[in-house]
């Protein structure tokens, strides 16, 4: 007797349990032409970053904030969220790995978010003090804004299937002589079209160090090799995670930090930053329907 | 559509699979080997009864206060904290130069582990019957003789069943590693993840790698624990106090 109302109780419970989570009522954003066209969906952002605060700047939306931007991609395809903020490049990365995804092509100050250049922008770190950053000044502000765009078009191209060669660059250094020594640079490898791990050396992969057969590649490391040759050094690609990024260029385990990350207030009491060597829209991810 | 999708992550990417199971079984089976050391070692020094003479008797008593602060620290901190502390305060320390990941692996699980094993091996000795020391005395032997020729066999077997799962929490547990960059299987996911976009096909992929690893480790150790029994009508004295608390090996016991 007791092991029968034992089971139906957790019968009981296990339909409550059921009912409880019913559905999300899902938001069509298809036709948003400005970011104020959003009210009433939820919409999600990477934690800890302009983008999640970026969201404040809508009015009537529910805001979810993800640790990593996989997360997003899953919340966003299992129907959670009704879009996530990311930078245009990445969603034209995102869009063209799955034909479902469509973005909101919003402008910065325009149609979009209202945001500064170094709010969007991204920018090398280094150790706080370090010479290096007047020297990559002199460099980042030699490469002009139709060679930055005209490079992110190709990455994205080259994104899609990072083993087929694409051909010549936008951006390369004539520079081959590598005597002033190695610069060792950090980035996830991990954070597509800015910067991606591959299984080969194509369309000039650099090899991740001590990571057998992964090669980085990406608009982050394009810049690295282009500034690293025109410094005259040879470049050396270290993966770390997001966390380990900071304590990596404080240690001195890496020299510098490109890795699409932006120049935050926070983020200046830690290490020195560069100028802006990109910078993006930001867009909104959402799902086509039906 | 999800079956081809899974099919196709583990055709291409096979090379990062397969590298990554590598090191995470190296990882796993090393640390587990060199914490069932380290564990044997403190639950030795932590149950041997303290010397009459004062030197000795308080030299123990530190060494015991040192191990139950070891224990203690690594018992009840995250071994993912431990791992960022450990890899970035060697870095900071030293002026940058990191070390080396595999082997920072490695001496993460192997400190992690030696702490459950200090308590497993303790809980194995002070399981052994008082008489089996009492017997070994009696017949000329030192505490140190009699620990290594009679309990420790013993203990050995006794603590086998929860050796083996701390293997399997280690092969598990390796994939926190992935915050300091060591490139075992749950790192080599994220890598994967990160370029196709396909976080649950690919996560499906490791699940599975991941069992195929724990169930084929756990059928090995239970090989070796029914050889170590014995045969059928063989009788363990799991007490010698207590006739019923005997244990009863028969041939047909639950696999």
């Amino acid at each position: 007797m007791k092991r029968v109302l034992s089971i139906l109780m957790i019968a009981v419970m296990l339909c409550s349990a059921l009912v409880s989570c019913s559905s999300r009522e899902k938001n069509d954003i298809s036709g948003a032409a400005t970011i104020a066209d959003l009210t009433g969906a939820t919409l999600a952002a990477q934690a800890d970053t302009f983008h999640l605060t970026a969201l404040g700047q809508v009015e009537g939306i529910t805001v979810m904030d993800y640790p990593d931007f996989t997360d997003l991609l899953n919340a966003l395809n299992s129907g959670a969220i009704d879009g996530y903020v990311a930078e245009e490049p990445t969603a034209l990365s995102v869009c063209a790995a799955d034909a479902t995804l469509k973005y909101l092509p919003f402008i910065n100050n325009d149609t979009g978010f209202t945001a500064t250049d170094a709010e969007t922008g991204i920018a090398v770190a280094f150790k706080t003090g370090s010479e290096m950053v007047a020297k990559v000044n002199t460099i980042i502000a030699g490469i002009t804004a139709e060679t930055r765009s005209e490079l992110m078009k190709q990455i994205v191209t080259m994104s899609e299937n990072p083993d087929t060669e694409i051909g010549a660059l936008a951006l390369a250094s004539a520079n081959t002589d590598t005597s002033n020594g190695t610069l060792k640079i950090a980035m996830e490898c991990a954070y597509k079209p800015f910067n991606w791990t591959q299984t080969t050396a194509a369309n000039g992969a650099v090899a991740i160090q001590g990571k057998d057969g992964m090669y980085a590649n990406g608009y982050d490391v394009q810049v690295a090799k282009y500034i690293a040759a025109e410094l005259g050094m040879a470049l050396e690609v270290h993966q770390y995670e997001w966390d380990s990024l900071l304590p990596a260029v404080q240690s001195g385990a890496v020299d510098g930090i490109i890795a699409g990350m932006s120049p935050t207030a926070e983020r200046e009491e830690q290490v020195d930053f560069t100028e802006c060597y990109y910078n993006s829209n930001l867009v909104v991810i959402y799902k086509a329907q039906g | 559509m999800f079956f081809v999708q899974v099919w196709e992550i583990v055709v291409k990417y096979h090379s990062y699979l397969l590298k990554g199971m590598g090191t995470t079984l190296l990882i796993a089976l090393i640390g587990t080997i060199v914490g069932l050391v380290i564990g044997l070692l403190t639950g030795i020094v932590r149950t041997t009864p303290f010397s009459k003479n004062k030197l000795l008797c308080g030299l123990h008593k530190t060494l015991n206060s040192i191990i139950s602060v070891y224990i203690e620290v690594f018992r009840g901190t995250p071994m993912m904290v431990q791992s960022m502390v450990i890899y970035w305060g060697y870095a900071f320390l030293n002026g940058g130069s990191t070390l080396p990941l595999i082997p920072a692996g490695i001496f993460i699980v192997s400190i992690n582990t030696g702490a459950y094993m200090a308590e497993i091996v303790r809980g194995g000795i002070i399981s052994i019957d008082k008489g089996q020391f009492e017997g070994a005395y009696s017949v000329g032997m030192t505490h140190f003789q009699a620990m290594m020729q009679v309990v420790i066999p013993q203990v050995m077997r006794n603590i086998l069943p929860s050796v083996s799962n701390e293997f399997v929490i280690n092969i598990k547990d390796t994939s926190v590693l992935n915050v300091i960059g060591v490139a075992e299987l749950y790192y080599m996911a994220g890598a994967i993840k990160a370029i196709n976009f396909q976080t649950f096909q690919t996560y499906t992929v490791v699940c599975v790698l991941y069992f195929i690893m724990t169930f084929t480790v756990t059928r090995i150790l239970r090989l070796i624990e029914k050889k170590l029994n014995g045969k059928a009508n063989y009788t363990i004295c799991g007490s010698q106090s207590d006739s019923h608390a005997e244990i009863h090996v028969h041939e047909q016991e639950e696999s």
